[in-house]
């Protein structure tokens, strides 16, 4: 059958997987479901059935102030037809994950199809554009459903497939119980879908739908639990309800500029179409000048720094935790973030070879500057997830960073390749603790509260400290190679700023994860010197989460610590761009410039060690003085940029807003109002002939519309031409 | 079939007259069987185009044409004539079966009003005969009259069902509306005198602007000025209040609030429509010259109804309101593609693709201004039954006194969410299409009035999903425990257009090929009055 022998004619099929299950899930299964839950009576009068706590919701449950059960409630059990739809969206993304796997052993050559090498190089360089319905034409401007699958498209296919496959598996132990399992289901397979969407667009149309379904779907899930309470201010945990709006309109801001380069683009070209935008513009030859091709990337890049939570626009990212934490795993490693880097490393021909070298700077730059920024932030949060979500932050900076620097797009991509797999496993790692914890109510995603975790939770330590140790660029783990490569690019082709920044937040990104880790899992008293176990600071006793949670831990560690070897001789570069690689590959391990980039890590861990482990450097070192005081207040409060941007809503957007109301109000009703007293006033002067019926006014507007015209025509000299 | 469009436009007005004679007890019943025929009968002018292979029609060449003589007078040089002519294009059969759903989803939301339930349902039934007839019309005085028609039901529909201030709302809308008609009626006579005093049927119309009869200038107060530009300003009068366009437009956020819920519908979901019929049937259909001229301020008129409308909306208390205001936001869309189409140079060099006057370019914001006449129809009457649905629930509207209620209300929460994301253009769902067909078809021609309004995305995302969060998300405000979720006969009406929404917004196709031939040619005439 074609389908097996020549795959990637229906990679359709990957996309259509997580649709159908969402289809199926959402008119079938959850349905039944639905029906056949217990009465809300019925729960009333078992209380403790009903009756728990959620995981992330982190808020005590007050019952009088709650006013009833709901999606966010914790039972005992997952209901039959609820895991039914759990089973079958998860069904759908091992299917999915298969055959994108098949679809990039195609791409290997491991096929025998295409036969010809000429063609398999053709199909690895160029890729295949499938035509998927039409919407509608206007002559040659041309509105098109149509997927692109090249290398590029491969590689996201598998990465989006494989975290979401494990996510799924996971989210089957973390959501076990809860009121809104197989709507979580649902969401996810929708959020999957978008994704796939996003990533199989061959045109601007379609990829932009992906775009904002991707939106969508993390509107609904970080909206998942949409009746919480607010927490506490302090506890520093986001609140669902505004966290999801926040997401949405915080995106659609960026996306604001990606469609103004769009259409730039559209005008001057005539086309949404990638291949030929890539690689068949000139800009001598059409509309199209240097100067609007860097405007345009600059302005879809804008699209890239709100999806990808790049400054000025992260603010939503942290915010983002307020979802489920798998759906901050599958947010933060494989969708939705990764889709900014995606676009860019999408359009990659179009910012290095059409537009000017501008645009390429402003993503540098603005990566470069995101990444530290993030990172010094990092330093100070002490939820568990905050630390993680701006170390996500940080790392898309990196990616941003390697996108730029580069003559192709494998640098950028390859870091995004590793980062899902480490960073996915860093989200779930951290679900792993909270789920442990989630008796201490409020403060269970708190590092002040954790500690020594690793006596209770050795397979969720042991995984995420191969994750640390790949985050922070440790040979020869995965984010060793990926970041590697980025800081060996920039040095060896001249961003020496870049090249320094990122090497600092190199150091920074050790040091901040490895107080992260310490604080959960090591502390006084821990074995290797504070490293393993030690004093627990929380109440109750942590356990272990069952195997279907840690099993997805045990598989992810896997390309976490192994991923990175795929770079050894440009391996996966070559694979990426269906070429050679023109850079000859240099062995990391023989570089004095990886020397220091490894030393810069072990210095920061170290350093954490000392404060967070060894304790022999107290942890107010350097904060307990004048100059460090204000400077960790700052970084505690993200820069106030929340405050900054709060009050640019309150006062500027909402007062311009208030400001056109009451213009309407007062200025143009006033003076209508004021004309009907004034005509009123006249009226009561011919009071006999206002009979009040509308017919008459008819009458008299029609007489005076006759009136009015005979007039113009007077005027026009009609009559005496 | 040569006389069903006049069966469709008669059907409810004899309907009204029907359900006065029947006894009360029949009222809801009949109403209900007569608006579901017509709404059939709509279909069938779809359908059965496309099942004989038929063309939809346009402008010059209506498909189901009926025309007889009405009126004729004769007096010396002046033919004065009006026809009782008959057809549609690609332009109005959309809004000729828009008009038949909601006024069959309108009767079916009022299943629960009591007061003069048999006038109410007689005025909605003749409010359809007018809209019928204005879309239907295919002679500009006989437009004229349909045009005045609708006046009437709508004003007492108001006037006696409405809220609070029920009274000053009515008013307010009368008399806007009429003294626009007034301007607007100056403008048709001159249109027809200038267009040869012959005949005022939309065909001849047609025949004779593509020989250029309006042009030239006028001598006003010793100043020259535009003949076309006159004739499409006094014309437009009533279209840009009925639109409604900026400043004009602050009748209609009265009217809303304190219209019934189907009133609302019918309002937002054809009424204002009919203003942007107006506007490119004949304003930019008759009058392609003054249409040019006016382009570029139409654009910027545009801009401010949308991001005028969205600021106003993100500041309301009241539901209805709010999406009143989006309702003025939205119909700037309509007035964003008009002006695209009608602008009068491009303003980058000629793509590869494009042809030297951007022909294509124009032709798609015109298609997206006339879908988006749909999608707005569909969409913003969603969004009015949702709140009708509430409103009855609670018998308040008040964005902020409610709060938590999805834990309440799961089936309204999701249409209702539903309809705000097709509002704030989600793909997938049938604004996007419209939105971007404005925009890419508008920004080669007036980029920075296209780049201000596409910020209007952003601010409607803002506004309406910010509305969501603070009535149905987050912890339940324990003053609403008692609320039940929709019924089912509340339910339908939702799901009818949600279906209608998901399917233009999946395979938008079908309606943009039964928009297409109408536009087409429409541009292609335009551009030769205009490049001549």
């Amino acid at each position: 059958m074609d389908i097996f022998s020549n795959p990637v004619q229906y990679a359709w099929i990957v996309a259509a997987l997580p649709l159908a299950a969402m289809i199926v899930n959402f008119f079938g299964f959850r349905m039944l479901d639905v029906l056949t839950r217990p009465t809300e009576a019925a729960e009333q009068a078992n209380p403790d059935a009903a009756h728990g706590d959620s995981h992330d919701a982190a808020v005590t449950h007050d019952e009088e102030a709650h006013g009833g059960h709901g999606d966010d409630e914790h039972r005992d059990r997952t209901p039959f037809w609820a895991s039914v739809v759990g089973w079958i969206a998860f069904g759908a993304l091992v299917l999915a994950f298969a055959y994108s796997c098949v679809i990039g052993a195609q791409f290997l050559g491991w096929f025998g199809y295409p036969s010809n090498q000429h063609l398999l190089n053709e199909l690895q360089s160029k890729g295949v554009t499938f035509h998927i319905y039409n919407w509608f034409n206007f002559g040659p401007l041309v509105y098109n459903i149509d997927f692109h699958v090249d290398a590029l498209t491969v590689v996201m296919l598998v990465v989006v497939t494989a975290v979401s496959m494990l996510v799924h598996l996971y989210s089957m132990g973390y959501m076990a119980g809860d009121r809104g399992y197989s709507r979580f289901f649902i969401e996810l397979s929708l959020f999957t879908f978008s994704m796939l969407l996003l990533v199989l667009g061959a045109n601007f149309l379609t990829l932009f739908i992906g775009w904002e379904l991707v939106g969508l779907s993390s509107y609904l899930l970080i909206g998942y639990f949409f009746s919480q309470q607010q927490p506490p201010v302090d506890s520093e945990v986001p609140w669902a309800p505004p966290a999801q709006v926040k997401a949405f309109v915080t995106t659609r801001l960026g996306d604001f500029g990606f469609l103004i380069g769009i259409l730039l683009l559209w005008v001057t070209t005539g086309t949404f179409n990638f291949t030929d935008l890539n690689f068949n513009t000139k800009t001598s030859a059409t509309g199209l000048t240097v100067a609007l091709a860097t405007t345009a990337m600059i302005l879809v890049f804008c699209g890239a720094v709100g999806k990808s939570a790049q400054f000025p626009l992260h603010v939503w990212l942290p915010d983002a935790m307020a979802g489920p934490t798998p759906v901050s795993a599958l947010i933060h490693a494989a969708t939705m973030v990764a889709a900014g880097v995606y676009l860019v490393a999408r359009l990659f021909p179009l910012y290095a070879t059409v537009a000017g070298p501008e645009s390429l700077q402003v993503v540098g730059y603005v990566g470069t500057f995101t990444a530290i920024f993030a990172a010094t932030i990092a330093l100070t949060q002490t939820d568990i997830k905050g630390v993680l979500a701006y170390s996500t932050i940080s790392q898309l900076g990196y990616m941003f960073a390697g996108l730029a620097v580069a003559e192709t797009n494998y640098v950028g991509i390859f870091h995004l390749f590793t980062h899902a797999f480490f960073k996915a496993l860093l989200f779930l790692g951290a679900g792993s603790v909270i789920h442990a914890l989630h008796d201490n109510g409020i403060g269970a995603q708190n590092l002040r509260n954790m500690g020594g975790l690793a006596r209770w939770l050795p397979i969720t330590a042991f995984t995420m400290l191969m994750a640390n140790l790949a985050i922070s660029g440790i040979p020869p783990f995965s984010g060793f190679f990926s970041k590697d490569l980025i800081l060996a690019t920039a040095y060896e082709r001249g961003y020496l700023p870049i090249y320094y920044i990122l090497l600092f937040t190199a150091f920074l990104t050790a040091f901040y994860m490895f107080r992260l880790f310490f604080l959960a899992f090591g502390g006084r008293g821990g074995a290797l010197g504070g490293l393993w176990g030690g004093e627990y600071r929380g109440v109750g006793q942590p356990h272990e989460s069952p195997l279907v949670m840690t099993l997805p831990l045990m598989l992810l560690a896997i390309p976490t610590i192994f991923a990175g070897w795929l770079a050894w001789n440009n391996a996966f570069g070559e694979f990426l761009t269906g070429g050679e690689i023109t850079t000859p590959f240099v062995n990391p391990f023989g570089e004095p410039l990886t020397l220091v980039s490894t030393v810069v890590a072990l210095v920061g861990i170290a350093l954490a060690w000392a404060m967070y482990g060894l304790r022999i450097l107290p942890v107010n070192a350097f904060t307990a003085n004048p100059i460090g005081a204000p400077i960790y207040q700052l970084l505690k409060h993200h820069y106030y940029i929340d405050e900054l941007y709060a009050f640019i809503i309150k006062y500027v957007v909402m007062g311009l807003s208030q400001g056109a109301y009451l213009f309407d109000k007062y200025i143009i009703d006033g003076f209508v109002n004021g004309l009907a007293r004034f005509v009123r006033g006249l009226g009561s002067l011919t009071r006999r002939s206002e009979s009040g019926f509308v017919q008459n006014y008819g009458a008299v507007l029609f007489g005076g519309a006759l009136l009015l015209v005979i007039a113009v025509f007077f005027a026009a000299g009609v009559f005496t031409r | 079939m040569n006389w069903l469009l006049s069966v469709i436009i008669f059907l409810p007005l004899v309907g009204g007259i029907l359900v006065l004679l029947l006894p009360e007890s029949w009222t809801r019943w009949t109403a209900a069987i007569i608006t579901l025929g017509v709404f059939a009968l709509t279909l069938w002018l779809y359908f059965g185009l496309v099942i004989t292979g038929a063309s939809f029609g346009t402008v010059a060449n209506p498909a189901w044409k009926e025309s007889y003589d009405w009126i004729n007078v004769n007096l010396g040089s002046f033919h004065f004539q009006i026809k009782y002519a008959l057809g549609t294009d690609g332009l109005s059969m959309p809004m000729i079966i828009l008009n038949g759903l909601l006024s069959f989803l309108a009767v079916v939301s009022s299943w629960h009003i009591e007061k003069r339930i048999k006038f109410y349902m007689a005025m909605i039934l003749v409010l359809e005969f007018g809209v019928m007839g204005v879309f239907a019309s295919f002679d500009l005085f006989l437009f004229f009259l349909f045009w005045e028609v609708e006046l009437i039901p709508m004003f007492l529909l108001i006037g006696i069902w409405g809220g609070a201030r029920r009274e000053y709302a009515a008013w307010k809308f009368l008399i806007y509306t009429f003294t626009a008609s007034a301007f607007t009626l100056a403008g048709i006579f001159l249109l027809y005198f200038q267009a040869g005093g012959f005949s005022a049927t939309f065909e001849y119309l047609s025949s004779q602007i593509a020989q250029s009869k309006i042009a030239g200038t006028l001598p006003f107060f010793g100043a020259a000025v535009s003949l076309p530009l006159v004739i499409f300003l006094l014309l437009f009068a009533a279209f840009a209040v009925k639109l409604p366009m900026w400043p004009l437009h602050t009748w209609l956020p009265d009217a809303h609030t304190e219209a019934p819920t189907a009133v609302s519908v019918l309002l937002a979901g054809v009424l204002l429509k009919m203003g942007a019929y107006g506007l490119i049937r004949i304003c930019l259909g008759f009058v392609p010259i003054g249409a040019t001229e006016f382009a570029a301020t139409l654009a910027i008129f545009a801009a401010i109804n949308v991001l005028w409308g969205a600021g106003a909306s993100m500041v309301q208390q009241d539901m209805k309101k709010m999406i009143a205001y989006s309702s003025v936001s939205h119909m700037g869309y309509v007035l964003l593609g008009v002006a695209g189409a009608a602008a009068a140079a491009g303003a980058f060099g000629a793509g590869t693709a494009s042809a030297a006057n951007l022909a294509e370019y124009r032709e798609a914001a015109l298609t997206g201004a006339a879908l988006q006449m749909f999608t707005h129809g569909t969409i913003t009457g969603m969004l009015f039954f949702c709140v009708g649905v509430l409103y009855d629930k609670a018998h308040i509207r008040d964005i902020d006194a409610f709060g938590g209620i999805a834990k309440r209300m799961p089936i309204l929460t999701v249409l209702f969410s539903i309809a705000c994301l097709a509002s704030l253009g989600l793909p997938g769902l049938s604004g996007f299409v419209s939105e971007y067909l404005v925009f890419t078809g508008t920004f080669a021609l007036l980029p920075i009035p296209t780049i201000l309004s596409v910020f209007g995305v952003v601010l409607t995302a803002g506004y309406l999903l910010w509305m969501l969060r603070r009535s149905f998300f987050g912890p339940l405000n324990m003053k609403w425990s008692g609320l039940t979720d929709a019924t089912a006969l509340q339910t339908f009406p939702l799901i009818a257009l949600t279906v209608v929404i998901f399917f233009v917004g999946i395979f938008p196709e079908p309606i943009i090929n039964l928009l297409g031939p109408s536009m087409h040619y429409m541009v292609v005439s335009m551009q030769q009055v205009v490049s001549r």
